[in-house]
Order: C-alpha cells, then structure tokens, then sequence
C-alpha cells in the first residue's frame, strides 16, 4: 500500500459528507468541489493526528463550514444589503397570522421528493439558506450563528422563520402540482 | 396560533432538512485533491511551506534571520560612530538638500502660523471650532436623512 492510498480511501468516505456541506451553504455545484478540495489538503496537512481521530467527521464538517462561510463573506455585504431591502420583509412580516402548516414529512413521505426538497432548499437566497442551514443541519444556536454571521440576534431570527416558510411553501405549491396530475 | 406555529414548523422542517441524505460528491473531486497533493508534494522543499521544510533547513534559515536581525541592531548602534558615516552622510544632505529646503520652509510657515493662531481671542477660535463640529453634524444628518428616505420601504 503507497502512502496515498490511506488518504485516498479517507477521502472517499468523507467526500460526499463534506461536499453536501459546501454545497448546502454555497448553492453552486463548482464552488463547493473547490472548498471540499481545500478542506481535504487541510486535513492531508494534519492526517496523522486525523486518521484514527473519532472526531474526524465533526472536524472535516466543521473546516467545511468555517472555510465556505469565509467565501460567502466575500459577497456577504451584497446579499444582507438586499435581504434587508426586500420589500415587505423585516420584523413584521413573523407578526401576520399564518397559515395552519402542511405536514412537511407527509409531503416528503409522499414521494421521493428529497431532490426537490435540496432543490427548494438551495433555491433559498443566500440571507435565509445560510442560518437555515447552520440552525437544522449544522446544530448551531442562534447566538452561535450571529456572531458567525456578524448580523443581529434578531435578523438571524427572522432570516430562519423567513427560510422555513419560503421552503413550506415551495414543497406546498408541489404538493399542490401532484394533487392536479 | 402563531404560539403554535412557529414550534411546529420549526420541528417539520428540522424533520425534513436532518431526513436529507448526502449528496453525492463529484466524480472529478477526488482526483483533483490527489492530484493537488502531489503537485505540492513535487515542489522542492524551499517553495512549500515553512513547517514542511528538512529541519536542518529550518533551523539554517532560523540562524540566518536572527544573525541578519542581529547584524541590523549591531549596525545600527556602530555605524554613527565610524568615519566613513560622516562622508555617507554628507553626500547624502547634499542629494536630498531641496527636500530640506521644502522642509524649512514648510517649518517655518507652521511656526507662523501657530504664532498667528496663538494671537486670535480664546472665544473666536472656540466658535470657530464649534462650527466646524456642527457644519459635520449637519452633513452626517442630512447625509442619514436622504438615505432613509431613498431607501425606505414602500
């Protein structure tokens, strides 16, 4: 066995968790293959400590996240500035009466929609897919995520509730599209 | 209801997004970060990274900096007292004398124009200064007012 064949197998059982990572946080097929090549010479870089690490997993998803929230800061500026501007939107929008919600997981069980449901997630603009995706998917507290996000409590508050509805109603409009077929 | 609500839609979309499998990474991810290692890994030792250097290499490159830092400080603390400086020193007052002209000159108009300020009366100045501040004040105001107002939500 080379030297490079332990990585290789490494890389193999780790890539899709550590791209699916990128990929949730960036929404761009490209951009989320070349974090997940930086955060594997990162980990080839400290592999002898790594390989028999229990913690491997959490460090990998962990570089993965810090690495592509450093990306998506370049362009931060831009989309808090048209979150922000979005009409209609801010705290007030949390106060209207909704809706009672449709069953998401009957929706989900219904078919195999868990494409559509990356689809819709990814389909989220930035200012709402992001603290979405580091509340549910990264376990991350909403203080955590401000000051990952250097925005308020408050807007991250907002940006999560405006997230979660865009996404129930996106998988309800589909819901709606199979009751006419 | 909206007590209700939000603790509900909260709990099924965290049902839905923790339900997603991994995606499937790309075919080419894989041979680019192996391909990536080894073209770092065909590099000579002195274009990778300090860390990864032989550490002969390293402690050679370590002597050298501190001898080079020590060299300066040596030099820096000799030099003013050795005969040669003087000359180097002459030469070059004489390259960068309109620099020192400018400089005088420049010297001299600050001189007068402190003597000139320290004449004025204490209340004029401190009025002067007042309006300074708020002639500020009012640009940052206006400059705040037209924002909210170009950018407000309609």
């Amino acid at each position: 066995m080379t030297e490079a064949e332990p990585f290789e197998k490494f890389v193999r059982d780790y890539q899709n968790m550590v791209f699916s990572t990128a990929m949730r946080l960036l929404a761009n097929e490209a951009e989320a293959e070349d974090i997940s090549q930086e955060v594997f010479l990162k980990a080839y870089q400290r592999f002898a400590e790594l390989r028999d690490s229990p913690t491997v997993g959490g460090w990998l998803k962990k570089v993965a996240t810090n690495l592509s929230l450093n990306h998506l800061s370049r362009y931060r500026a831009r989309w808090s500035f048209f979150s922000e501007m979005r009409p209609g939107g801010g705290e007030e929008e949390r106060q209207i009466e909704p809706p009672a919600p449709e069953n998401l997981r009957e929706d989900v069980a219904r078919a195999d929609c868990r494409e559509i449901v990356e689809q819709a997630l990814l389909s989220l603009p930035p200012a709402q897919r992001v603290p979405l995706v580091l509340f549910h998917l990264e376990g991350l507290r909403y203080e955590e995520i401000a000051r990952k996000l250097k925005v308020s409590l408050g807007k991250v508050k907002t940006d999560i509730f405006r997230g979660r509805e865009a996404l129930r109603r996106k998988l309800a409009a589909q819901r709606e599209e199979w009751a006419r077929l | 209801m909206s007590g209700e609500y939000e603790p509900r839609l909260e709990a099924e979309v965290d049902a839905v997004l923790k339900g997603l499998p991994d995606r499937q990474a790309p075919p080419t991810l894989l041979p680019r970060v192996m391909a990536a290692i080894e073209g770092r890994a065909a590099l000579p030792w002195h274009r990778q990274s300090w860390q990864v250097w032989p550490a002969a290499a390293r402690i050679a490159s370590l002597a050298t900096l501190l001898a080079l830092f020590g060299g300066l400080c040596l030099a820096g603390w000799k030099l003013p007292q050795a005969d040669a400086y003087a000359s180097v020193a002459g030469v070059l007052s004489h390259w960068f004398s309109g620099v020192c002209a400018v400089w005088n000159a420049l010297s001299v108009l600050f001189a007068a124009g402190s003597a000139m300020l320290k004449q004025l009366p204490r209340g004029l100045l401190g009025a002067c200064l007042i309006s300074l501040g708020l002639g500020y004040a009012l640009c940052l105001g206006l400059g705040a007012a037209w924002l909210r107002l170009a950018f407000a939500r309609r």
